[in-house]
C-alpha cells in the first residue's frame, strides 16, 4: 500500500521537476536572448566590476596577480573580485560563470589553467556583455580577432625568449662545456614548451659543447622536482653541470636536492620568473653563485596589463576589431638578469613597485610601460626548428 | 536410543583422533597462508630491483639506496597512520591538508625568513597540536555523528589546507633559516638518512601498537565487525578517534618533514602524498574493508612505488610514458601480489 | 522446582518481563538454575527464547521482575556487565573475531590488569596465550591459542567461545553460567558429538542453558527442560519424565511429524535428470557417481570432510572438477558454469542462506524474481505490480507469512526466508532439479516441517531433489533415495523403496 503511494509521489514529483526544468530552460535562454546585443556601446566606469582570475594563491606569481589587480582597482576606483580557480578548470569556469550571473559587466583578467579554458570562458563572458584579456594559455587557433571586441586580447611574454636567455646564462656559465638536466613543467602547458623549446633551440645554436642529458617534467611543483632532482643525480651524480627549470618554484626544490647531496657548489642553475626568494640567493651568492640566469617579468604587470587592456575596452576607448593583429595577440618583453645586473630589478620589488607600475601603465596605455613593453605578437609564438 | 550409544562409545574414540588431526591441519595452514601473501609481494619487489639494476648499473648504489629511503621516508610515516585507518575499516583523505596545515605552522613558528617567533622545540609542539586537533576532530565527527570517513576527511583536507593557505597569506615564500635543521631530513647517520630514521622509528612504535597494545587489537576487531566489539563492552568510541588523531600527527610530522626537506613552508608540501600512501597500503595487501593487514606490509607497498618512481627515472624511460608504465607495472604487481588472496566466490567490488 | 539447597542458585529469574511497544516478547518468566545443571530451552521461534537470552547476556532491560546471580540481584545496564557477572553467550550467529587470534577471542573480555593486558593496556603475549590455552584445556579442546579464527571450522570456533564464556567467569571467580544458543544448528553430526562431550564437562565448572531445536539432542544433553511458547514458559520438566513427542507438542500446540512418506524404488523406464560419472577433484572427492531422478529425492550424507558439499557445488557449476562428467537433462559438458547449470534448469539452494542465497536488503518479491522474473518480466523490463502479484501467489502456495511481498527480505523469519530462496527457483518455467544445501539449517521444527512439506510437493511434481540434509533422521524422513560418501568416495547406495538401511548402517558408513 505504503508502496503504492510512494511511486505516485515520485511520478509527480517527476513531472514537477521536468516542468521546472523547462522554464528554467526557457528563462535562460531568453536571458542569453537579451544580453545577445553583447558589444553595445561603451560601458559606464560605475556599472564595471574588475575580475581577477589566477590558479591559485600560493604560488608568488600569481600573488603577485592580486596585487597588480588590487593596486588598478584602487587606481582606477572600481571595485576588484578575485577568482581562485585551485588549480582546477571546472573551479575556474564555474566561478567565472557564477560572478557573471550577477549581472555587472566585468572587466576581467583571467591566467587560464588550462588552454581549452579559454573559449568557454570567452564565450561566457561574451553572452554577459563583458570584457577578457587571456593570460599565458590559449588554444593556437582560437584568436582574439576572431572571436570578437569581447575577447580584447591575449596576452604573455614569449617562453622562446626566456628559454634562450637562460641557456645563455648557463652556456656561459659553464664556458660552453658540459652537461645540462632540464625540469619542464606541466608536459602539456604551452608556456613550458615554449621555453623548453627556446633553451634547447640556444644550446643546440649556440653552444654545442654542452649535452642535455635528461628532462624530467615536475609539473610546476617544488616537492616533486626536488624529487626528481634526487633520482636524477643518483643516475648521473657529478656528472650534471647544469640545471635549468621551468620556474623558480621547481628551481627551488632542485636546489635543495643538490644541496643536501652536497653538490651545490659545482653546478650553474638558471630558470624564469626571478621570484623574491631568487633574487634573496643570487644576492647572497648562494652555493659559490649557484644561480647564473634568471628572467625577469612580474605578475602584478601582467594582470594590470590584461586588466586595462580589458578596461579601455570596456569604456570605449579603445575599439579592439580596429586595432593592430600584435595588440590582439602581444607579446610583452622579458628581461635577462644575471648577477651583475641583478641590481637594476630590486626596485620592481618594493612595496609601491605595483601602484608606480600601474600610475606609469595609465599615463603610457597597455604597450608602452617599461619594463614590460609590447616586442611582438600578432599570431601563435613561432618555435625555431629542431 | 541408537544415537544415544554411538555417540557415546562409538564415535568417541574415532572423533577424539579426528579433531586431533584437524586440529594439527589447522595449524598448518594457517602457516602457509600467513607466510604466502607477503612473499608474492617480496618476489615482486624483487623483480622490479632485479630489473632496474640490470637497466642501470648505478640503481644499486649506495648513494641511489640513500636516495630511495630519503624519498620513502615521508610516505612511510604517513602511511603507518593510513594503514591504521585502513584497518578500522575507514580512510583518512585528509593528510595532504594536515601536512600542508602542520609544515605551515612548525615553519612560521621556527627560524624562518619572514622573523616572527622562533619557538624552537615548541614550535614541533604546537604544530603537532595542530594536527591533533584536526584528528580528533575528524575521529569525533566521524564517530559521534555517524558521518562516513570518506566525505569528514575529505571536509578535513580542504580545513588543512585552508588553515595553510590563511597562514601562509600573501607574503613571502618563508624559508627555513635554521642552519642545523636545512638539509638534516637527507643527512646521512649510520648509513642511513635521517628521514628514515624517524620512519624507522614510527614504524617500530606502529607496529607495536597494532601488536602489542588494547588500541591496535580493538582497531583489528573493530575492522572485523564493530557490531561484535559493541556487544563485547569493547571500547569502540575512544579508539576510533585515536586512531585518526595517531593518522593526523603522522601526517602532521610528515608535513613537518617536508617543509624540512624542502627548506621552504608550502602549503601544498604534502601534494602527491596520498596517491603514494592509500594505493601503498592496498598494493600492501591490507583490505579496505578492514580488518585485515598490516603495518609491515604497507611499508613493502611504499617501496615498490617508491622504486618503482626512482627506476623508471634512472633506468631512463622517456618521460612521456613514465605514468603509463607505471600503471601498468602496478596493476601487474598488485594482481601477482594478490593472486593467492583471491576469494572463492570471486567477488571483487 | 521444589528446591530447597544452601547453595544458591546460579540464576533466579522471578517474573522477568519485557515488552516492545505492544507486543510482549516475554510474559513473566520465573526459573532456577542449580550449579552444575544443565537445562535445556526450546521453543519455535518468535516464542521469546531469543529476547529472554539478549535479557541474560545484557543486550535487553527487562521491564519488570528480578535476576540474581550468585544469589545477589543484578541489573545489567550492557552486555559487559553480564559477562563480569558470569553469564557468558555463546551466539548462534558467530561472535568472534574472525581475523584475531584464539586466544584474544578468549581473553576478550577479561578486564584489563587482571589477565595478559596490563593498566596500560599493553599485550603480555606470553601471559595471554598460557591462560587461553587453560581455559581451551579445561573443555578438553588442544587447538593452539595462536591460531587465527578465521583458520578454523565451526565447531572449533564453537569451542572457542564457550572456552571464552568460562574463561570470563574464572577471572571473576563466579560460577559461570554458560548459555549455548543454537550451538549444533550449523554442525555436522560428528561434530555434534564432539561438542556435546564438552557440554558434559561444562557440569563440572559450572551450568549451562542448552538452547536448540533438535528434540533428540536435549533430550540426551539436559538434565531438565523447559518450554517456551507465546513469551510464557509453559513447562519445566525433569527429561526422565518426557518424551520428545510430548515436548515437541508442548513447543508447537499440536500434534507431530506428518505421515512417513511412501516410497518406490527406481522405475527403470526412467531416466536419469542429473547423471555424474566418475567425478573427481583432487584433494576433495573422487570417482563420485550418481544418478538423480525425476521425482525422487536423492540424499548425500556424510561428515565434513566427505566432500558431499563439493559435489553439490559441481552439480551446480559453482565449483570446478577435474576428471569425470556431469551430465544434466542430456547435456554433457566439461566446462559447467552456474549460468548454464541454471538455463538448463538446475536450481541451487545454498548452506549460506543470507550470503549466497538470498539478498537482504531487497524485497522479498524482488528476490523471487531475480533468477527467473517468469511472468513478472516484459522484454528487459519488469512490472513491479506483475512481480507483487506473482509473489503474492507464492506466498500463498508456499504458506511464506507475514503475507507482505514487499518488505525487505531480512525481515522474516528464517523459515520464511528459505522458503522465499525455494520460491525463486520453482519461479522457473523449466525447473529439472533442485540441489539443496542444508536446506533446513537453522529452522525450528515447525518451520522445518513446512519446507520439507513443499520439498516432497515440489519433487511430486516430477523434480529431481539432490540434498544434502543435516541428519540422517532428515534423510531417513523425506529421501527416496542415499548415498554416502565418506572421505571424498562413495560408501554406500541405498534406494529406500527396497532398501531399509538402519542409523547405524548409515553413521559406520559415514565414520
Amino acid at each position: 500500500m505504503s508502496l503504492k503511494h510512494n511511486r505516485g509521489a515520485l511520478v509527480r514529483f517527476a513531472a514537477i521537476a521536468a516542468v521546472a526544468a523547462l522554464a528554467l530552460a526557457g528563462c535562460t535562454s531568453t536571458a542569453s536572448g537579451a544580453g545577445g546585443s553583447s558589444s553595445s556601446g561603451p560601458i559606464a566606469k560605475e556599472d564595471l566590476v574588475l575580475v581577477a582570475s589566477v590558479i591559485n594563491t600560493t604560488n608568488p606569481y600569481f600573488i603577485a596577480n592580486i596585487e597588480g589587480a588590487k593596486a588598478l582597482s584602487k587606481k582606477l576606483d572600481i571595485p576588484l573580485e578575485i577568482i581562485d580557480s585551485q588549480g582546477s578548470s571546472q573551479t575556474e569556469i564555474s566561478k567565472i560563470q557564477a560572478i557573471l550571473a550577477q549581472g555587472k559587466k566585468v572587466v576581467m583578467f583571467v591566467n587560464t589553467v588550462a588552454s581549452s579554458d579559454t573559449p568557454t570562458i570567452v564565450d561566457a563572458v561574451k553572452r554577459a556583455g563583458g570584457y577578457v584579456s587571456i593570460w599565458w594559455n590559449k588554444p593556437d587557433n582560437f584568436e582574439p580577432w576572431d572571436a570578437g571586441d569581447n575577447f580584447v586580447a591575449f596576452q604573455k611574454h614569449p617562453g622562446v625568449d626566456s628559454g634562450r636567455c637562460n641557456a645563455q646564462a648557463i652556456g656561459d656559465a659553464l664556458g660552453g662545456k658540459g652537461n645540462v638536466i632540464m625540469f619542464p613543467g606541466v608536459q602539456d602547458s604551452t608556456t613550458s614548451q615554449t621555453r623548453v623549446a627556446g633553451f634547447e633551440a640556444e644550446m643546440r645554436e649556440n653552444y654545442p659543447g654542452i649535452k642535455i642529458l635528461e628532462n624530467q617534467p615536475s609539473n610546476w611543483d617544488p616537492q616533486l622536482a626536488n624529487q626528481n632532482a634526487k633520482d636524477l643525480i643518483a643516475k648521473y651524480g657529478d656528472q650534471i653541470n647544469g640545471v635549468w627549470s621551468a620556474d623558480d618554484g621547481m628551481q627551488l626544490g632542485a636546489i635543495q636536492a643538490f644541496d643536501d647531496a652536497g653538490l651545490l657548489d659545482k653546478v650553474k642553475f638558471a630558470s624564469d620568473g626571478l621570484y623574491p626568494d631568487t633574487v634573496k640567493l643570487m644576492k647572497e651568492g648562494y652555493g659559490n653563485n649557484a644561480i647564473v640566469g634568471e628572467t625577469f617579468h612580474r605578475g602584478y604587470m601582467a594582470s594590470a596589463i590584461g586588466l586595462y587592456t580589458a578596461y579601455l575596452a570596456a569604456t570605449g576607448e579603445i575599439v579592439p576589431s580596429e586595432l593592430p593583429k600584435e595588440k590582439r595577440t602581444s607579446f610583452f618583453d622579458i628581461k635577462c638578469v644575471t648577477p651583475e645586473t641583478l641590481g637594476d630589478y630590486l626596485k620592481y620589488d618594493t612595496p609601491t613597485a605595483a601602484a608606480d607600475f600601474v600610475d606609469q601603465l595609465v599615463e603610457k596605455g597597455p604597450w608602452d610601460t617599461e619594463p614590460a613593453t609590447l616586442i611582438g605578437g600578432g599570431g601563435p609564438e613561432v618555435l625555431p626548428k629542431p | 536410543m541408537v544415537h544415544k550409544v554411538l555417540s557415546e562409545q562409538g564415535a568417541g574414540g574415532i572423533t577424539t583422533t579426528a579433531i586431533r588431526i584437524r586440529e594439527s591441519g589447522i595449524e598448518r595452514r594457517a602457516r602457509f597462508r600467513g607466510l604466502a601473501e607477503p612473499l608474492s609481494l617480496l618476489v615482486a619487489l624483487a623483480v622490479l630491483i632485479g630489473v632496474f639494476s640490470l637497466l642501470n648499473e648505478r640503481f644499486l648504489t649506495a648513494s641511489n639506496i640513500q636516495n630511495v629511503l630519503t624519498q620513502s621516508a615521508i610516505p612511510l610515516i604517513v602511511a603507518v597512520g593510513a594503514t591504521l585507518v585502513i584497518l578500522l575499516g575507514s580512510i583518512d583523505l585528509s593528510v595532504e591538508g594536515v601536512m600542508g596545515a602542520t609544515g605551515m605552522t612548525w615553519i612560521l613558528l621556527s627560524n624562518n625568513s619572514r622573523g616572527g617567533a622562533d619557538l624552537g622545540p615548541w614550535a614541533w609542539v604546537i604544530a603537532l597540536g595542530v594536527a591533533l586537533l584536526l584528528g580528533v576532530a575528524s575521529g569525533l565527527i566521524f564517530t559521534a555523528l555517524k558521518v562516513p570517513s570518506f566525505i569528514v576527511t575529505l571536509g578535513m583536507w580542504y580545513v588543512g589546507l585552508g588553515i595553510a593557505t590563511m597562514l601562509y597569506g600573501t607574503d613571502l615564500l618563508p624559508r627555513l633559516e635554521d642552519e642545523g635543521l636545512k638539509g638534516w631530513t637527507s643527512r646521512i647517520s649510520l648509513g642511513l638518512p635521517n628521514s628514515f630514521w624517524v620512519a624507522l622509528l614510527v614504524i617500530g612504535l606502529g607496529i607495536l601498537v597494532l601488536r602489542n597494545t588494547r588500541i591496535g587489537r580493538v582497531t583489528l576487531a573493530i575492522g572485523n565487525s564493530e557490531t561484535i566489539v559493541r556487544s563485547a563492552g569493547l571500547p569502540a568510541f575512544p579508539v576510533k578517534v585515536a586512531v585518526f588523531a595517531i593518522a593526523a600527527v603522522l601526517s602532521g610530522l610528515g608535513g613537518i618533514l617536508a617543509t624540512v626537506q624542502l627548506d621552504i613552508g608550502s602549503p601544498t608540501v604534502g601534494s602527491g602524498v596520498l596517491f603514494i600512501v592509500i594505493p601503498a597500503v592496498v598494493i600492501g595487501g591490507t583490505h579496505l574493508g578492514g580488518g585485515k593487514g598490516g603495518i609491515l606490509r604497507t611499508v613493502l607497498g611504499v617501496f615498490l612505488l617508491t622504486i618503482l618512481n626512482n627506476g623508471l627515472i634512472l633506468s631512463g624511460v622517456e618521460s612521456s610514458y613514465q605514468s603509463a608504465v607505471t600503471g601498468a607495472i602496478l596493476v601487474a604487481a598488485i594482481v601477482f601480489a594478490a593472486w593467492s588472496q583471491r576469494d572463492r566466490l570471486r567477488v571483487a567490488k | 522446582m521444589s528446591d530447597v539447597t544452601t547453595t544458591p542458585a546460579v540464576l533466579h529469574l522471578n517474573n522477568v518481563s519485557k515488552s516492545f511497544g505492544s507486543n510482549r516478547a516475554v510474559r513473566g518468566v520465573s526459573l532456577s538454575i542449580q550449579p552444575g545443571e544443565v537445562i535445556g530451552l526450546i521453543g519455535e521461534n518468535g516464542a521469546g527464547k531469543s529476547t529472554l537470552l539478549k535479557i541474560l547476556s545484557g543486550n535487553y532491560r527487562h521491564d519488570e521482575g528480578t535476576i540474581a546471580v550468585n544469589g545477589r540481584e543484578v541489573q545489567f545496564r550492557g552486555p559487559a556487565d553480564a559477562l563480569r557477572a558470569g553469564i557468558g553467550v555463546v551466539h548462534q550467529e558467530q561472535s568472534l573475531f574472525t581475523n584475531l587470534t584464539i586466544a584474544e577471542n578468549i581473553e576478550v573480555n577479561t578486564p584489563i590488569g587482571r589477565g595478559g593486558v596490563n593498566r596500560l593496556g599493553l599485550y603480555n603475549w606470553r601471559r595471554l596465550y598460557a591462560d587461553a590455552a587453560q581455559a581451551l584445556d579445561l573443555i578438553g579442546s588442544h587447538l593452539n591459542p595462536k591460531t587465527r579464527v578465521s583458520d578454523l571450522s565451526f565447531v572449533d570456533r564453537q569451542m572457542v567461545e564457550i572456552a571464552r564464556a568460562i574463561r570470563v567467569s574464572a577471572a571473576s571467580h563466579t560460577t559461570p553460567l554458560v548459555i549455548l544458543d543454537e550451538p549444533t544448528a550449523i554442525l555436522e553430526r560428528t561434530e555434534t558429538a564432539i561438542l556435546e562431550r564438552e557440554i558434559s564437562k561444562l557440569r563440572d565448572i559450572g551450568s549451562v542453558i542448552f538452547v536448540s531445536h533438535r528434540l533428540d539432542e536435549v533430550m540426551r544433553i539436559c538434565d531438565r527442560v523447559v518450554v517456551m511458547r507465546d513469551g510464557e514458559l509453559i513447562a519445566d520438566r525433569a527429561v526422565d519424565d518426557v518424551t520428545e513427542e510430548e515436548l515437541f507438542r508442548l513447543m508447537v500446540g499440536r500434534e507431530t511429524h506428518a505421515a512417513v512418506r511412501s516410497r518406490r524404488s527406481i522405475d527403470p523406464a526412467n531416466s536419469p535428470v542429473i547423471s555424474i560419472h566418475d567425478l573427481t577433484r583432487a584433494g576433495s572427492y573422487a570417482d563420485v557417481s550418481i544418478d538423480a531422478y525425476p521425482g525422487r529425492i536423492l540424499a548425500i550424507l556424510g561428515t565434513s570432510g566427505s566432500g558431499r558439499e563439493s559435489v553439490a557445488r559441481a552439480i551446480f557449476g559453482a565449483e570446478g572438477f577435474d576428471s569425470g562428467s556431469v551430465s544434466i537433462a542430456g547435456y554433457s559438458g566439461r566446462q559447467l558454469s552456474i549460468k548454464k547449470a541454471v538455463a538448463l534448469g538446475v536450481g541451487y539452494v545454498p548452506a549460506e542462506r543470507k550470503t549466497e542465497g538470498m539478498v537482504g536488503e531487497m524485497p522479498a518479491d524482488q528476490n523471487i524474481t531475480l533468477t527467473h522474473p517468469g511472468s513478472a518480466a516484459l522484454g528487459p523490463f519488469e512490472l513491479p505490480r506483475r512481480r507483487l502479484s506473482l509473489a503474492r501467489a507464492w506466498f500463498e502456495k508456499l504458506d511464506i507469512r507475514p503475507r507482505e511481498p514487499e518488505h525487505m527480505l531480512q525481515d522474516f523469519s528464517g523459515g520464511n526466508q528459505q522458503k522465499v530462496v525455494l520460491a525463486k527457483w520453482l519461479n522457473s518455467s523449466h525447473l529439472k532439479a533442485l540441489v539443496l544445501d542444508h536446506p533446513l539449517r537453522g529452522l525450528d521444527p515447525g518451520a522445518a516441517e513446512t519446507v520439507n512439506a513443499q520439498i516432497r510437493s515440489v519433487c511430486d511434481e516430477g523434480t529431481a531433489i539432490i540434498l544434502i540434509p543435516d541428519t540422517i533422521d532428515e534423510a531417513l524422513d523425506i529421501a527416496d533415495d542415499i548415498v554416502v560418501m565418506r572421505d571424498g568416495r562413495i560408501s554406500g547406495v541405498f534406494d529406500l523403496g527396497h532398501d531399509n538401511p538402519a542409523t547405524l548402517d548409515l553413521l559406520e558408513r559415514m565414520l
